[in-house]
């Protein structure tokens, strides 16, 4: 039976622990805002350079031909991972390494493309050699993007990877945070091969390569921005509820131990009491 | 008369979308003009200026007269008979052009490209006529 005092310590420690709990709850609710925002303003460019990339598919059929969609026997895959810098949301983290890791199935030569602390310290024992990394929050994330686009577009048309995989996080809801994967390199235009004939074909100028050369790049960057986006915001709802359950956790410890401590200080008054009136008939005697 | 749906989106943002009566841009080949069923077609931007004529219906006053202007970085634009979408990295607003900061970057993009000789200048380039585009939309030259 703990003393009336170590009660009295946990019940402190506990509300230290609520308010810190607590305080992060509402500053991961803020930023969710800002992040949900920020992901729905990228909505409308989304669906115009998907748009576009569909209809010049359509349009120039199999003859498309670009360094970026040149899809050749996969020797080197490469893994592009998104997760967050900072931990205390969760399973966030860890589900996203767990999807990389089943997307790599134990290829050991794959090389790794880190974005975000959590994440290269989760796989800092794996075998896989680490081409590059980057923090999420260092800074903004279209020049992020470009990094890291600039970054997987040499080591593809070099010959370093063949093929290269994200996995990152969809933001569902709040509530819900998918880790997906996708193939980001090569590109494949949907509809290429299906040639549209007559009416719809578009024309292309200064020509047919000179647009998908400028749109490819930024097709690319313009998916790893959006994926960013998409992951940030994950991160933020997975705190979120991660921090609202520890605050209700120590609310109901705190409860708990009250209680215990109520009860061994009524059982201590009630013992004085008795020692008391014990003590009285003794002398009355 | 008849209208196109005209839709400037940026990654950031969606900057304009309107019913409108003709699009200008300028086209990597040459500004071009969008009217209502121009054949389909898609075309790469260079840095410039984008204008766009609003209906009656859809326009606030003050556009009316001046029609909507954005300096845009280079980008796409894909017409359609009913719409044109402009796809940029930056589009900026008349009234979002800070004259000084504009007149600055002019400086600036023009040192730089004057010490790339012979090596690859594009960026520089795109910098200059971004810079270029916005002071010209303020209508104040660099003075």
């Amino acid at each position: 039976m703990p003393t009336l005092r170590q009660l009295r310590d946990r019940v402190r420690s506990l509300k230290n622990t609520q308010q810190i709990t607590r305080a992060m709850k509402m500053v991961a609710g803020a930023k969710i805002r800002r992040a949900e925002l920020d992901m729905r303003a990228a909505r409308p460019y989304a669906a115009a350079i998907g748009d576009t990339l569909n209809k010049l598919g359509q349009s120039a059929g199999a003859g498309l031909n670009h360094p970026l969609m040149q899809a050749r026997e996969v020797r080197t895959r490469g893994l592009l991972l998104m997760t967050a810098d900072k931990g205390l949301c969760g399973a966030f983290n860890s589900n996203l390494v767990r999807a990389a890791s089943n997307e790599l199935g134990g290829d050991a030569a794959a090389r790794l493309y880190l974005v975000g602390i959590k994440g290269r310290v989760q796989l800092k024992r794996t075998p896989n050699p680490v081409a590059a990394a980057w923090p999420l929050g260092s800074k903004h994330f279209r020049e992020l993007a470009r990094e890291i686009a600039h970054k997987i577009t040499e080591d593809f048309t070099s010959g370093a990877v063949d093929q290269v995989a994200l996995v990152s996080s969809r933001f569902v809801s709040t509530l819900v945070q998918r880790p997906t994967t996708t193939r980001l390199l090569p590109i494949a235009a949907a509809g290429a091969g299906e040639r549209d004939p007559g009416k719809n074909a578009f024309e292309f100028e200064p020509d047919v390569g000179a647009v998908l050369a400028a749109l490819l790049p930024k097709y690319l960057e313009f998916t790893i921005f959006q994926a960013l986006l998409e992951t940030q915001a994950s991160e933020f709802a997975a705190r979120l509820i991660a921090m609202t359950n520890a605050t209700d956790n120590a609310g109901k410890l705190i409860d708990e131990i009250t209680l215990a401590m109520n009860k061994t200080r009524q059982a201590s008054i009630t013992k004085e009491i008795l020692e008391i009136v014990g003590g009285a008939e003794a002398l009355k005697g | 008369m008849a209208t196109t749906h005209l839709l400037i989106v940026t990654p950031e943002s969606k900057r304009f979308e309107g019913d409108v009566e003709i699009a200008i841009a300028p086209g990597s080949a040459g500004d071009l003009a969008a009217l209502p069923n121009h054949a389909p077609m898609l075309t790469t931007l260079r840095p410039g200026i984008v204008t766009a004529r609003e209906t009656q219906a859809s326009a606030t006053a003050a556009d009316a007269a001046t029609g909507s202007r954005f300096a845009i970085d280079g980008g796409f634009m894909q017409i359609t008979p009913d719409s044109v979408i402009v796809l940029t990295d930056r589009a900026v607003t008349p009234g979002e052009v800070e004259l000084e900061s504009a007149r600055a970057e002019v400086q600036r993009a023009r040192e730089a490209l004057a010490q790339k000789q012979g090596v690859d200048d594009s960026k520089e380039r795109i910098a200059l006529a971004f810079a270029l585009a916005k002071l010209e939309l303020t209508g104040r030259g660099e003075a």
